[in-house]
């Protein structure tokens, strides 16, 4: 039985009943929100209502943009502090379920475009690339996958380049584990989000609408994402990436297609599973 | 002689016991079942901080992870390898809750201290620890400070085995 993921940026929104929704929908084992203000003791209230798999709250006092929901006891879920470094945007933790493989989860909500520039980001994102490769070193693996609202496109510099997240879009690039440049090693995620570019399929066509009046506009954006070490890619199917549009009640879009923040989010969920 | 002499029987009958711990663990795993995990109960080894060298000595706390992991020290348990008698530790608000008749079997009413010589003692104390004023306050206020909808009426709701 595969473990099952939910992240979505809920917007401020109280949609408590939605995200119990899709948790019994999809049986979701680890639930991730950022832009929370759901008081855990009201997310916890209406979770374990009517089930006898009660979920617990595992929360990270240095990154309170993430709220972490999970059907495994929160003792399976334990945080890495680095103490020398104060990103609060992004949460790690050791996920070691008794009896499945471990890994590294790592949840960010990444700092916005209407506050830094794209070179800010993308510095920003070598800072993040080497707190990963800590916490990788501190675990003694690197079966970590990435999840979260990156606020930077998968094509982007920061996610694309080496000294960044280096996400490929091909697994057979990925598997090289790693590439060289100008002498230094930099190893590889796959980034399966860049199949969801576009209405080629019967997607949405991304995970975030903003129709920016500039004269470049991409009206839509795939800043919700999961990336993937290649060491756990043996464990993931592209199948089992999902972005949601309803809870099997609801849409979260209006008539246009869009994301309706009035029903649901700003933002479209994702849902992953591993084979752990 | 050179050979190593097994002294041990053949199978070792394991005799199935529940002993105090398990029984505060089961009962700090109801807690989060009863509140939907908003309070869970957290059982301590403590005989790392304490002086005891041989037996067993438990704390039993009421943990909120919503309110940054607050704790509250409920009671705590000490006992030998016979495992009863079981020397129950309680604050003096808890212990003024805890029916006379228990001092009558046993109890020092002079210290916060209660025994209970048998498993059936020892249930029916932690019973009426568990359902003293004083601890159903303490877990209103926690439940009242995580959760501002909750609605005391779900207490009351059966969870199904």
């Amino acid at each position: 039985m595969k473990t099952t993921f939910l992240f979505w940026n809920i917007n401020r929104r109280p949609i408590q009943s939605i995200i119990r929704k899709l948790a019994l929908k999809h049986q979701v084992d680890v639930i991730m929100l950022a832009e929370c203000e759901i008081q855990p003791g009201t997310m916890l209230s209406i979770l374990n209502q009517d089930t006898n798999i009660l979920y617990d709250y595992a929360p990270d006092d240095n990154c309170k943009k993430i709220d972490i929901y999970t059907r495994f006891s929160s003792e399976c879920i334990v945080t890495i502090d680095d103490p020398l470094s104060e990103i609060d945007r992004l949460t790690m933790r050791h996920l070691k379920i008794p009896g499945l493989t471990d890994i590294l989860l790592l949840v960010t909500h990444f700092v916005s475009k209407d506050n830094w520039t794209d070179s800010s980001q993308s510095f920003e994102w070598y800072r993040f690339s080497k707190k990963i490769e800590w916490a990788e070193r501190v675990i003694g693996h690197s079966r970590t996958i990435l999840v979260g609202d990156l606020n930077t496109s998968p094509f982007e510099s920061g996610v694309i380049s080496a000294g960044g997240l280096h996400g490929t879009m091909s697994r057979i690039i990925a598997n090289k584990k790693k590439r060289i440049v100008q002498g230094k090693e930099y190893p590889f995620f796959y980034n399966p989000m860049w199949n969801f570019l576009g209405d080629f399929n019967s997607n949405p066509p991304g995970t975030y609408y903003y129709p920016n009046a500039e004269h470049e506009a991409l009206f839509w954006h795939v800043f919700d994402q999961v990336l993937i070490r290649p060491d756990l890619l043996n464990r993931f199917s592209n199948e089992d990436l999902k972005i949601l549009t309803s809870d099997g009640e609801t849409s979260f879009l209006n008539e246009s297609g869009i994301p309706d923040k009035n029903v649901a989010s700003d933002h479209l969920p994702l849902l992953f599973r591993l084979d752990l | 002689m050179t050979e190593i002499i097994d002294l041990w029987p053949d199978k070792i009958k394991v005799e199935k016991i529940i002993t105090p711990f398990i029984i505060l663990r089961q009962q700090a795993a109801l807690l989060g079942k009863k509140t939907k995990n908003i309070i869970q109960g957290k059982v301590y080894d403590l005989r790392l901080d304490s002086d005891l060298r041989s037996g067993f000595h438990y704390t039993f706390l009421i943990v909120v992870p919503a309110l940054s992991d607050y704790q509250y020290k409920i009671l705590d348990i000490i006992y030998g390898m016979s495992i009863y008698p079981v020397i129950i530790n309680i604050e003096e608000d808890i212990w003024k809750d805890i029916p006379p008749r228990f001092y009558d079997q046993g109890a020092r009413t002079t210290t916060r201290q209660i025994i209970a010589k048998s498993e059936d003692e020892f249930i029916e104390i932690l019973r009426a620890i568990f359902n003293s004023t004083k601890v159903m306050r303490i877990i209103s206020v926690l439940l009242s400070q995580s959760d501002p909808s909750y609605d005391p009426s779900l207490k009351e709701e059966e969870i199904s085995q």
